[in-house]
């Protein structure tokens, strides 16, 4: 088969569903997340970098709920696009995955570095992927 | 019988033909779509409605000239309607309406060439058997798709198109290359960077296979000069289509407030694709005027910009028409015999 559909909006509708549980969940910290997508698909215009960044502020504003959804929707994308042979960076470390987003250092073993060209296509992924989140959350607000 | 033509249509603009806001769609106004590829199309009525506004208007321009040699005074040219006779017999006609009472009064006859009534048929006539309808002497067929542009990260544009619908493109225009199609899950390529890849919005093709002849598919004298090309599966088109359509959210405001009284949105084929159409024109019409046979002649040039579909008050609809094929080739110089030999 040579057409690849990522499948986003099965995906994206798993995420919202996730957004839901977080919410329900007393042991994390902070206040309702599901509305987070719409700062996710605002995000997407400053780049991946921005996008990955926002958890890094919501960890250190206490608000673990919106921490745990950015991230999570991080690790999705990695996934996705780890389907298409496009290598994204998911370090806890926040210096490691700073450098490895600019491109200061390679992804992994392999030695290849994030190129402008994937940077381009994980973006254009992550913005239909907002897209489909945001409709989804529509159905369930 | 019929003398072959067709036309090829590139959009400057997105196109919108279709459902219009207040029609049962829900809220999005779809375009029309092929049944089998699930791909846009242009009915052959809307664009014979174009050619017929078209020349009806050149009548319209030609008439308010005679009847001004004729030291006619014609009404101010932005007024719509006319109120004729006096009395029970007053009745209010329409501008054109009253410029053919006028040319029929002065003998006036208006040659065939620029008829719309004899080209395209006549509308019907109450009162009249049949309603005075005529056979069209020039017929249109739908228009298909032959390369849709699709945003493509890292390309950014490539032209998509599939093996039904360029099955149809070589019917029309009689290309003689075999058909370009997907071989053993390989996709034919043209690609001004061949990769292996091609990433989209919402999935990727690999197993690509540069192809450079697709270029041959691409019309000859064709504004658009497409570098990326790709051929998917007839069944893989529908998706990647509705992915490259042009959608807009729009908003109808409440008349006395900025207010959203509804949302609706609409869709329309994207710029810079290229469709194309059959026409079939009577035997009987000359296809040179000499010794006062008349030609199908509906442009000045073969090539001319026509808008076509709907919302073009707010920027959709703008197109370049080429018409090309055997009908046209004979009536004029190298420019048909090129796009004739597309592929050549």
């Amino acid at each position: 088969m040579a057409w690849n559909p990522y499948g986003l909006d099965q995906v994206a509708h798993r995420l919202v569903q996730r957004a839901l549980q977080i919410d329900a969940d007393p042991e994390i910290a902070g206040d309702s997340c599901l509305r987070e997508v719409y700062e996710m698909r605002e995000s997407v215009a400053y780049g991946l970098e921005r996008f990955w960044g926002e958890q890094l502020r919501h960890y250190n504003k206490k608000q673990d709920k919106n921490a745990t959804y950015w991230q999570e929707t991080w690790r999705k994308l990695v996934s996705i696009l780890d389907g298409a042979g496009v290598v994204l960076p998911n370090d806890e470390n926040a210096n490691i995955m700073a450098q490895k987003l600019w491109g200061d250092i390679p992804l992994n073993e392999t030695g290849v570095r994030l190129s402008h060209e994937n940077r381009q296509v994980a973006l254009a992924v992550l913005t239909q992927l907002c897209d489909c989140m945001v409709w989804w959350t529509q159905r369930y607000k | 019988m019929y003398h072959k033509a067709y036309g090829i249509i590139e959009t400057l603009a997105p196109l919108h033909v279709g459902a219009s806001a207040g029609e049962e769609t829900g809220n999005l106004n779809l375009i029309f779509r092929d049944q089998f590829t699930q791909t846009g199309i242009i009915p052959g009525s809307s664009i014979r409605g174009r050619f017929r506004a078209d020349m009806r208007q050149k009548r319209q321009w030609w008439l308010e000239k005679q009847l001004k040699e004729k030291q006619i005074v014609i009404p101010n040219s932005r007024v719509q309607t006319v109120e004729v006779g006096e009395g029970e017999k007053k009745k209010t006609l329409s501008r054109l309406e009253w410029l053919e009472l006028q040319a029929k009064e002065q003998k006036i006859t208006v040659p065939d060439l620029i008829n719309e009534n004899y080209w395209y048929g006549h509308s019907s006539v109450a009162g009249q058997t049949d309603g005075g309808t005529t056979e069209a002497l020039v017929k249109f067929e739908y228009a298909s798709l032959v390369w849709l542009p699709v945003f493509c990260p890292g390309q950014p544009i490539v032209w998509v198109s599939c093996p039904r619908l360029l099955k149809r493109y070589q019917q029309i225009t009689d290309i003689s290359y075999p058909i370009p199609k997907p071989v053993d899950g390989q996709y034919p390529v043209k690609l001004n960077n061949h990769r292996n890849r091609l990433f989209f919005n919402l999935g990727f093709l690999d197993n690509l296979k540069s192809t450079p002849e697709l270029s041959a598919w691409v019309p000859l004298n064709s504004r658009v000069k497409p570098e990326n090309l790709v051929v998917v599966d007839d069944s893989d088109i529908a998706t990647i289509h509705d992915m490259a359509l042009y959608r807009q959210t729009r908003t109808k405001l409440e008349d006395g407030a900025k207010k959203v009284e509804n949302f609706f949105g609409f869709e329309a084929l994207p710029e810079d694709s290229i469709l194309v159409f059959p026409i079939a024109i009577r035997q009987s019409v000359s296809k040179v005027d000499i010794e006062n046979k008349i030609a199908w002649k509906p442009f000045k040039e073969t090539t001319t910009d026509l808008y076509l579909g709907g919302l073009e008050s707010i920027g959709c609809g703008r197109t370049s028409v080429m018409l090309s094929g055997e009908y046209f080739t004979a009536t004029s110089g190298s420019n048909y015999s090129q796009s004739q030999s597309i592929g050549a």
